[in-house]
């Protein structure tokens, strides 16, 4: 199997993307990641938030093929309309009511191509009393119930963000894909009206099964466990430094007694089951950070995972991009040019052979003749009166 | 629960972790048919409850309920060739295996992608493992805690507890992350097996964690900023406010924003101070604006909070709490919750699929299965007779 | 139940359980129908194998109905506790401080490893009778052997007097082992706690399965064997002696003749309608006919007792006075008048039916116990041994079960 099959799982998909902030950007990273071609819909819309997050912008969209649409005129949105035809998935995350308000929603965008999958992400879904509501990963995290879970039973709830918005950005491309597939065993596509709310909800889903099976209400934990214990994340050398510790069997328990120096511990029945340490984890948590604080991270983590106890350091980002494991996986790769070197992180899978990281998109002027010349068929003539017409960039 | 996007497709399921669980549900919540295939004794996660008054059951078990309704269970002890040959014919008779054992144990049991792939070059099988196929500490034990914190989320997550040790995510979040990454590219290797054959989806738990803050962790090498919990360059103001009941989560990244908040609040004459005239002003003076804001929030309701606030246009949100959810009349009105009834645990809301797709009906959800309800009928479809299947679980190889 | 549950010969006993499959459980099962409050401790999750053994209604395997598994145990409660944990252990010792008796059948590495030896439990709980009911014992060299009641019928030197003349030893059928070391156990128990009120302390009842069956040797085996060098010899379905001695068919099944005395075989013949028979020296001389031409003799009758229903004969038999009885089948058993009459049979409820199950052996004048309740689910009673006998608090209890440990 060559490298190029099988980085094109969506060979031959046309996506268009008229996403913003960041479960959107994500979610079309992703399907460009797997193969796409990702035709970025870039409009006066929220352009500002590209300022404040211009690392993160740059991150997420090189890769796709970006064009400037002025979808706030007439001529704009009949070219969107347009280029909807000749796509198989249009995917946006604005409030609910916006797409609709240009003339783009799904209604529009389906009249013109049954094929099409739209794939709509709203804070609070598309219905509903709540649907005009909006909100950010740190809101719908909240009303999901995530952030209620997250942080010290001490502490106040945690809030939670980008990684929120990119994990429903994968759900979101997963769900697309789904709409695909469904596609080709029934020759339609569809509208997904995804909610984030709901999707931060299945993130702690089975909180709501047990509040129903019990009655109480899950509550945060920090880093306890219900059953386990030592179970936590334990001072290391340096300055914030952690290594996160799991000990999940009297096995475990005993080979960490060991690996630590305090094999006596091992032999002592009065802590020889796992009732008996959760009841003694403030001690046990004493006794293991006395030993992880003398080692840095990574080290303390390979003792215990020789001795057979599940361990890992609590990574920052210095940590990971220092992180021999990772490094070897090739989990980011940096290019030079000139005298600068971007780091860009690749994709979170490998596929049979396929590369993990992302090739650029064309820039502004190959993007917009491939987009309005190549797929619209428009004529140079035509460009350039759109372009100096203001409606595309 | 479930849409048909995936009906017709079959998926096998040797998972033990709460990521592949979770990865293989959304592929039964998609309308695949899952074969999750247990050990003779259950999934773990049917012993991790929580369970009906507190009494142990493993039928019964939330954490199973949730993972595993609509999908089929059988029970094979793997570690019997017999179990590895039945194994096999199941992964000929499925378009997706997904699995989470540790890199090696499935090849040592004759179910290594290289074998499967030989007998059913259609076959996509998606490993989502703790550190992925390859590399030092492919073969390293994990937890989800230890899996979190391998993918460095929790190292910029609490800023509100910047000296105690980094936290993990609330409930198996991490896990499920994961297993959302590993879904999509599952789907994809399947949509695109046509013109790539089947393929091998290696994932790691760790990197899809890594991937979902590439924007944060991005910053250190590219910019020199390394975002942590004292430092989490959050680009709006507001954040985790107590109110009078609660917590309220506010958002404000634009200028209308801060408009809609301070006439949220009553527009208190300090909202006018130059501190807090512009968005790299408020920026600049977070950390003050936070305690300002809490001072007002404090003595107001989270529900006056939320309603009012989003009405105006303010971006906000309730901390809610399980049952909190539960009572949602927005999530009521968009039929997020169905109703199964379990044979052991009784009458069970579930949380839905996060969608509705136009055009598809939903399917009538199943509760999840009793541990190897489905051995006998799954085997009979794999053309083993009455008495083989009787052998088969009197030897306890099922 | 109270008021009943008083009179009840044990009642106000207490008996933990550590029992699995068959003997030990058929002990307490024994102590409970006498009114002893029986806690059976099972190790979680599964608890007794013998729950997973059936047979099942349907034939589709239900923990909590296996049919045997309800027999065994009906009348108990049920705790789930694991007791190889150091937690678990102590709970134990907690409700052994509590308990009269306590019956066993943990392998002897097992038992040895929480305690449960003759030494330990005589320090730790002087007053309990402890009743380890195994296939071979807690002491002589085979103590850590394992068996089955296959082995324990064989090494017991039952077997080999079980079959055919010429043929292989069988085993006892019902792994009746079992049930007679279960008896011998209850015997045990009872016999312990008669002992301590006099003498104020417990001790250890070790029976096994093994010598049970030994015991069976009494008189005639070992003593024809001291005296005339013979062992067991298999003798079919025939008696020693005289003839007829034995099962054979009738019209609808089969039937025992044991007429060895003159006038019985008399009896026997003129019913048959052949009473010169008993003139013929051939058919007079049952020695003879049962130690060298049975066969013989067989053929002659029956033919005619295949023309003959099983009620018929044995109302015939009544009414001539010559032993014989119908070889009853299970479905016979169960609704026979006299075991009826004497009120044999517990009637269970079980999900709303009513299950009917064996009762105790015996019959106690001047009272007469209410059926008990039905087999405990697994772990039914885990909460209230917990909590109320044991007085942790609810929140521990949640604790230890997510441990595993109950």
């Amino acid at each position: 199997m060559s490298r190029t099959t099988a980085a094109r799982c969506l060979q031959g998909i046309t996506v268009l993307d008229f996403t913003w902030a960041a479960v959107g950007p994500y979610a079309t990273f992703l399907l460009r990641a797997l193969g796409a071609d990702v035709i970025r819909i870039e409009s006066p819309l929220r352009s500002h938030l590209r300022r404040v997050t211009a690392g993160f912008y740059a991150d997420l969209n090189a890769p796709k093929t970006s064009v400037l649409l002025d979808v706030t005129t007439p001529r704009g949105v009949d070219l969107a309309l347009r280029l909807a035809e000749h796509a198989d998935v249009a995917v946006d995350n604005y409030r609910a009511g916006v797409m609709e308000r240009l003339g783009l929603g799904e209604q529009a965008l389906r009249a013109r191509n049954p094929r099409l999958v739209v794939v709509s992400a709203t804070a609070m879904g598309a219905t509903g009393p709540e649907a005009a509501f909006g909100g950010y990963a740190p809101v719908f995290s909240a009303l999901g119930g995530l952030a209620q879970l997250t942080g010290y039973p001490d502490a106040p709830p945690t809030e939670l963000r980008h990684p929120v918005d990119f994990a429903l950005g994968a759900l979101v491309a997963a769900v697309t894909v789904a709409a695909l597939l469904r596609r080709q065993a029934t020759g339609r596509g569809t509208y997904v009206d995804l909610s984030c709310r709901e999707g931060a909800t299945q993130l702690v889903g089975e909180s709501l099964i047990d509040f129903q099976l019990t009655g109480r209400a899950p509550e945060r934990a920090g880093n306890d466990d219900a059953i386990m214990a030592p179970h936590g994340v334990y001072p290391a050398r340096g300055d914030d430094e952690w290594v996160s510790v799991a000990v999940s069997s009297d096995e475990e328990w005993c080979a960490l007694a060991r690996a630590i120096g305090r094999p006596e511990l091992a032999d002592d029945p009065s802590l020889g089951d796992a009732f008996l340490r959760w009841q003694r984890r403030a001690e046990l948590d004493d006794l293991l950070t006395a030993w992880t604080r003398e080692r840095p991270a990574v080290e303390a983590a390979t003792r215990l995972q020789e001795a057979g106890v599940a361990a890992a350091p609590s990574l920052s980002a210095r940590g990971l991009f220092e992180d021999e494991h990772l490094a070897a996986r090739r989990f980011a790769s940096t290019r030079r040019r000139g005298g600068a070197e971007t780091t860009t992180i690749g994709v979170p899978w490998r596929l049979s052979g396929m590369q993990a990281k992302v090739a650029a998109g064309p820039g502004p002027a190959k993007a917009r003749q491939a987009v309005f010349g190549g797929l619209l068929g428009l004529s140079p003539a035509e460009i350039r009166a759109l372009r100096k017409d203001g409606v595309i960039g | 629960m479930s849409l048909p996007l995936l009906e017709g497709y079959r998926v096998l399921e040797l998972t033990e972790t709460p990521g592949g669980a979770f990865c293989a549900k959304l592929f039964a919540d998609l309308g695949a048919d899952v074969l999750k295939v247990e050990p003779r004794d259950g999934d773990p996660a049917r012993r991790r409850g929580a369970f009906p008054r507190d009494i142990p059951d493993g039928n019964a078990s939330g954490l199973f309920l949730y993972l595993n309704a609509n999908k089929r269970s059988l029970t094979l002890d793997l570690a019997k060739p017999t179990a590895s040959e039945i194994a096999t014919r199941l992964a000929l008779a499925v378009d997706v295996v997904v699995e989470d054992h540790t890199p090696g144990y499935l090849v040592a049991r004759g179910l290594g992608f290289a074998e499967l792939h030989a007998a059913n070059p259609a076959l996509v099988i998606i490993s989502l493992t703790p550190f992925g196929q390859t590399g030092p500490r492919a073969g390293w034990k994990a937890t989800p805690l230890t899996v979190y914190h391998a993918g460095g989320h929790a190292s910029h997550l609490s800023p509100a507890t910047p000296h105690r040790p980094p936290v993990t995510v609330g409930g198996l979040a991490g896990e499920y992350q994961a297993g959302i990454v590993a879904a999509l590219a599952g789907l994809a290797a399947l949509f695109g097996r046509e013109a790539t054959g089947g393929q091998h989806v290696d994932v790691s738990k760790q990197e899809a964690l890594v991937n979902l803050a590439r924007s944060e962790h991005g910053r250190y090498p590219n910019e020199g900023v390394l975002v942590s919990r004292t430092n989490p360059d959050a680009p709006f103001v507001g954040g985790m406010l107590p109110c009078r009941d609660g917590w309220v989560e506010c958002v404000v990244m634009e200028e209308h924003q801060w408009d809609a908040l301070r006439t949220l609040l009553g527009e208190p004459a300090w909202t006018a101070q130059p501190a807090f005239s512009s968005q790299p002003a408020r920026l600049e003076h977070a950390g003050e604006l936070h305690e300002r804001l809490a001072a007002e929030t404090r003595t107001r309701s989270a529900d006056e909070l939320y309603e009012r606030g989003q009405a105006l246009g303010c971006p906000i949100g309730k901390v809610l709490s399980a049952p909190e959810i539960l009572a949602s009349g927005q999530l009521r009105s968009r039929g997020f919750f169905t109703a199964v009834d379990d044979p052991a645990a009784g009458r069970l809301e579930y949380p839905s699929v996060p969608f509705a797709a136009a055009g598809e009906t939903r399917l009538e959800d199943r509760p999840a299965p009793r541990l190897g309800e489905h051995t006998a009928p799954v085997l009979a479809e794999l053309g083993y007779g009455d008495d083989d299947t009787a052998a088969l679980l009197g030897t306890g190889v099922v | 139940m109270a008021e009943t549950a008083r009179a009840l010969p044990l009642s106000g006993s207490r008996v933990v359980e550590l029992g699995t499959d068959l003997a030990a459980p058929y002990c307490a099962r024994l102590l409970a129908r006498f009114g002893a409050d029986v806690i059976k401790i099972e190790r979680p999750p599964l608890g007794d194998p013998l729950r997973r053994a059936g047979p099942f209604p349907d034939g589709r395997q239900d923990p909590e109905h296996g049919a045997l598994f309800l027999a065994l145990n009906a009348g108990k409660r049920s705790a789930t506790i694991d007791v190889t944990t150091p937690t678990g252990r102590g709970l134990l010792d907690e409700l052994l401080a509590k308990a009269d008796v306590l019956v066993e059948n943990l392998p002897a590495p097992e038992a040895d490893a929480i305690g449960l030896t003759e030494e330990t439990l005589g320090a730790r709980h002087p007053h309990l009778v402890h009743v380890p009911v195994t296939h071979y014992g807690r002491t002589g060299p085979y103590r850590e052997w394992r068996g089955a009641p296959l082995t324990a019928s064989a090494m017991g030197g039952v077997s080999v007097g079980i079959g055919r003349p010429g043929g292989r030893p069988l085993t006892m059928p019902f792994s009746l082992g079992a049930y007679q070391a279960g008896l011998a156990a209850a015997a045990g128990a009872v016999v312990g706690l008669l002992a301590r009120r006099r003498t104020g302390s417990g001790q250890t009842v070790d029976v096994a399965e093994m010598q049970v069956w030994g015991t069976v040797h009494t008189g005639a085996n070992i003593l024809t064997y001291l005296y005339l060098g013979v062992t067991g010899i298999r003798q079919g379905n025939r008696g020693i002696g005289l003839y007829p001695n034995e099962f054979l068919p009738c019209k609808d099944g089969f039937i025992c003749l044991t007429c060895t005395p003159l006038h019985h075989w008399i009896a026997f013949l003129d019913c048959m309608g052949q009473p010169e028979w008993a003139e013929n020296p051939r058919y007079r001389n049952r020695r003879a006919m049962l130690e060298e031409y049975p066969e013989e003799v067989d053929a002659l009758l029956v033919p005619w007792l295949r023309g003959h229903t099983r009620d018929e004969l044995f109302a015939m038999a009544r009414e001539k006075r010559f032993p014989l009885a119908p070889g009853m089948t299970v479905a016979d058993t169960l609704e026979n008048e006299h075991l009826h009459a004497r009120g044999f049979f517990d009637e269970l409820a079980v999900d709303g039916a009513s299950v009917r199950v064996p009762g105790v052996p015996s019959r106690f004048s001047g009272l007469e116990p209410e059926a008990p309740t039905a087999a405990p689910s697994l772990g039914a009673d885990t909460a209230s041994v917990v909590c109320e006998l044991l007085g942790r608090t609810p929140e521990t209890l949640t604790q230890l079960r997510r441990a595993e440990i109950v």
